[in-house]
């Protein structure tokens, strides 16, 4: 009996215990649940940050040409693998502010794989009014790496680019193919008229001829042709050694190693047929056109630096085969020259000059930069530039800018190409770093080995107040704010026309700018761009005011002002939010 | 459903009580108890399965030093359907850890329970996409695009506990003692946490947990969020008396 109503007591406590949690449970859980309602799921995008970013210039001004629809095709042996930066592919791409950032697909970046088997295509960039330049890439580690391309206006050519254009009547069969033999001189001489275009070429004595032979076909077209428009844009064969147009005198070819350009000659070939029809003649069949090159008798070679002569070899890098030739310099009529057969494609670029050997296993030689990246924040350095010169035999044959946000910056493989000779690199900022060395002199470049490179403050007080900008960018959905997106990007910012990359990563990055200072921001969406203008300025001695002002492509929007506190560690924190249409996000998908 | 939650706590205690009746019986019919006894036990509790060494003195007070483990994942257990995206779910519990109680026997086959746990408690669910997932023209994997981490922790790492058992985890006279226990830890309050990674990495950013924030400190207002209930069914075997 006592048994049981011992029991019966620890069932009642039990009970009680059971019955008195039933009171508030139902409320609580409905207190959970209205909690949950604005839980926020954060999606990052993929981190597209290994590739190029491409800058257009003007050849002559050197300035980035902004507001013009620069066609950029991508070509070549990895060109499956190149994406825009919202990993769209394109048959052609669009920057109409100047730049375009390509990556690679993310499954490619390995840095192993890369450093052995880099990644390389040839991007074509076309612009109306402009000479369509092609540029070899090669991506060697997970970077993005800055490709500066000038592109030449045709009426407004930098030193060292000339173009000549002649006319000529031409007889062809009812199939198009050429009735006879025949010379298209560039020179003046032709019996057709030449004529010189604008542009103080470094090359006034140097003129190509085109062997067209009999019964060749020139595509696009099986119509019978009645006269020939052929322009040549040649660039440098500077009669003194010195090179003046391009900058960057080396370029890399496939895995054939680096060749120093010192000329290249480009064809546009415009045909009229007897209907009136003009067409641009774009390949050639039954035959190939020769391209006869005459060089002046006093031409020095610049790499030899001695005077070229009967029989020498002049290697040339055919756009078209993608292979080296070896062109022999013959003794025509009194004059060198040299003849080149040109392939199927005779529009593509030639360059003329001698391929170096590159080191045997990819980059060796690295610069590390040791530095107190918290030191150098407090005094807001934003960036540095270092120049490379290539040497070979103790003459100059490369030299580059190389420009970094020391945000990225702790090791750095050369960008530049790296030949089986010697390089002098010189480090250099706008005053606001000091390097230690300054100089650097390394005998061989495919030599494994580090170079340390220290780098503080060369103006430890400035007196000029650095703030840290905090970026924290969100976007989302204008109906439904439970999916937030944080973009990983590479945006780019700077005042004038300075541009600073900025890795934005998971919708943040940190960078430093100076007070009272207006700065840019852009990103590069694709084919589109989206650029804000900004700038911090103290409000109270407490506060900042911080002034925003968002450009879209042909719109400005009006300016947004917000004050902030100032923080101990003189951080500034912009959290911006973009809301976009649900179709936009969707896109995605 | 509650109802029957009850009847089977109710019949439990009642297997216990008419297990210990036999011993209650001989103990009658026997001198008193030892003084100090030693026992090993073995355990089966909503803490996974465990042993523990309990010290007796005068059969009325008794120190427990356990230790149990639960530790369960369920891979893939069901697909979350969110939009045009589907989930893997893959649910996990984690329980148990290392406790040291004292028992009062208020009689011979009833005791209260009392001490601390050094709780491993935590409850996970790791999502992930059912399927590829294509931006822009690039295919990423479900194992490129991550996972998405949601756990529930304790908010203090030594909860104290209060139960009720019958039966006995140390014997009187015999050798082997059986018990059932009721009893509950209580850990402050659950916390939630949230983490990610690739894609989904962003989560684990302090800065976009507002929400969690927010659901946390609801939590800590709710008076049952974090307690833990303890069911548990005891065997033990006395080594040493004096």
């Amino acid at each position: 009996m006592k048994k049981i109503k011992s029991v019966f007591i620890y069932s009642a406590i039990i009970s009680a215990v059971v019955g008195f949690s039933k009171c508030s449970f139902r409320e609580d859980i409905n207190e959970v649940k209205e909690s949950l309602k604005d839980f926020t799921v954060y999606l990052t995008t993929p981190n597209l940050s290994t590739g190029v970013h491409l800058e257009f210039v003007d050849a002559r001004t050197n300035e980035i040409l902004e507001n013009k629809d620069v066609k950029v095709i991508v070509s070549g042996k990895d060109a499956s693998h190149i994406y825009n930066n919202i990993g769209s592919k394109q048959e052609s791409y669009t920057s109409n502010w100047g730049v375009l950032d390509l990556v690679i697909d993310p499954h490619k970046a390995d840095s192993i794989g890369l450093s052995t088997n880099p990644i390389q295509f040839e991007v074509t960039a076309s612009l109306q009014g402009y000479v369509s330049e092609t540029q070899p890439v090669s991506i060697y580690d997970i970077s993005m790496q800055t490709i500066r391309i000038p592109l030449i206006n045709i009426n407004n050519p930098p030193e060292g680019v000339a173009f000549t254009q002649t006319e000529i009547a031409i007889s062809t069969t009812e199939d198009g193919s050429i009735s006879d033999d025949m010379v298209v001189e560039l020179s003046g001489n032709s019996q057709g008229i030449a004529q010189r275009m604008k542009g103080q070429a470094a090359s006034p004595n140097v003129f190509p001829s085109l062997v067209i032979p009999k019964g060749i076909k020139l595509y696009s077209g099986n119509q019978p042709l009645k006269s020939l428009s052929v322009t040549a844009q040649i660039v440098n064969f500077p009669e003194n050694g010195k090179i003046t147009f391009p900058d960057q005198r080396l370029a890399r070819f496939d895995h054939q190693g680096y060749m120093f350009r010192f000329g290249s000659i480009k064809l546009t070939i415009k045909a009229t047929q007897q209907n009136g029809q003009t067409i641009e003649v774009s390949r050639t069949d039954n035959g190939f056109l020769t391209l006869q090159l005459a060089l002046p008798n006093n031409y020095i070679d610049p790499l030899t630096m001695m005077p070229i002569k009967e029989n020498d070899i002049i290697e040339r890098f055919n756009f078209d085969t993608f292979k080296l030739t070896k062109d022999p310099v013959k003794k025509i009529n009194g004059k060198f020259v040299v003849e080149s057969l040109l392939g199927r494609y005779p529009t593509q670029p030639q360059q003329y000059g001698k391929m170096l050997p590159s080191c045997s296993n990819g980059a060796k030689s690295s610069i590390i930069f040791d530095f107190d990246v918290d030191n150098i924040r407090k005094i807001g350095q934003g960036s540095f530039v270092y120049q490379i010169i290539t040497t070979k035999e103790n003459k100059i044959i490369a030299q580059s800018n190389t420009s970094y946000g020391f945000w990225e910056l702790i090791e750095s493989k050369f960008q530049v190409p790296l030949t089986e000779g010697s390089a002098k690199v010189v480090f250099f900022s706008n005053g606001k770093l000091k390097f230690t060395p300054d100089t650097l002199l390394i005998s061989n470049m495919c030599e494994d080995r580090k170079y340390f490179v220290g780098v503080e403050s060369a103006t430890a007080n400035s007196g000029k107040n650095w703030i840290n900008l905090n970026l924290d960018i969100s976007i989302m959905s204008e109906t439904n704010n439970n999916y937030v997106i944080k973009p990983s990007i590479i945006l780019y910012y700077g005042q004038q026309s300075e541009s600073y990359p900025l890795n934005l990563k998971n919708g943040k990055a940190s960078f430093t700018i100076l007070e009272g200072s207006q700065y840019y921001i852009r990103a590069a969406l694709g084919n589109s761009r989206a650029e804000g203008l900004f700038k911090i300025e103290t409000d109270s001695p407490t506060t900042y005011k911080v002034t925003f002002t968002k450009q879209l492509t042909s719109t400005t929007g009006n300016p947004v002002t917000i004050i902030v506190p100032k923080t101990e560690n003189n951080e500034v924190t912009l959290k911006y939010d973009i809301p976009v249409s649900d179709n936009l996000l969707g896109s995605f998908n | 459903m509650k109802k029957l939650t009850i009847l089977f706590f109710l019949s439990l205690s009642t297997v216990a009580l008419v297990a210990q009746s036999n011993e209650s019986n001989i103990e009658k019919n026997s001198s008193a108890g030892s003084t100090i006894g030693i026992a090993v036990g073995l355990s089966a509790s909503t803490n996974g399965l465990g042993g523990n060494i309990t010290a007796a003195w005068k059969d009325k007070l008794a120190l427990r030093l356990g230790y149990e483990q639960l530790d369960m994942t369920f891979p893939n257990a069901f697909v979350l359907n969110q939009a045009d995206f589907s989930f893997n779910v893959s649910p996990g519990i984690k329980a148990g850890g290392l406790s040291a109680m004292v028992d009062y026997y208020l009689l011979n086959w009833a005791y209260l329970s009392a001490g601390v746990m050094v709780t491993d408690f935590h409850l996970s669910a790791h999502i992930m996409s059912a399927n590829p997932l294509t931006i822009g023209d690039i295919e990423y994997s479900p194992n490129e695009m991550g996972e998405m981490n949601l756990a529930v922790g304790p908010q203090n790492k030594v909860a104290p506990y209060v139960g009720l058992g019958f039966g006995r985890n140390i014997s009187r006279k015999n050798r082997i003692a059986v018990s059932f226990e009721l009893g509950a830890y209580h850990m402050g309050s659950y916390v939630v946490d949230v983490s990610g990674t690739e894609l989904f990495e962003a989560n684990g950013d302090p800065a976009n947990q507002e929400s969690i924030t927010r659901l946390n400190e609801t939590l800590q207002g709710i008076s049952w969020s974090g307690i833990y209930p303890v069911i548990k069914l005891g065997l033990s075997y006395k080594i040493w008396k004096n």
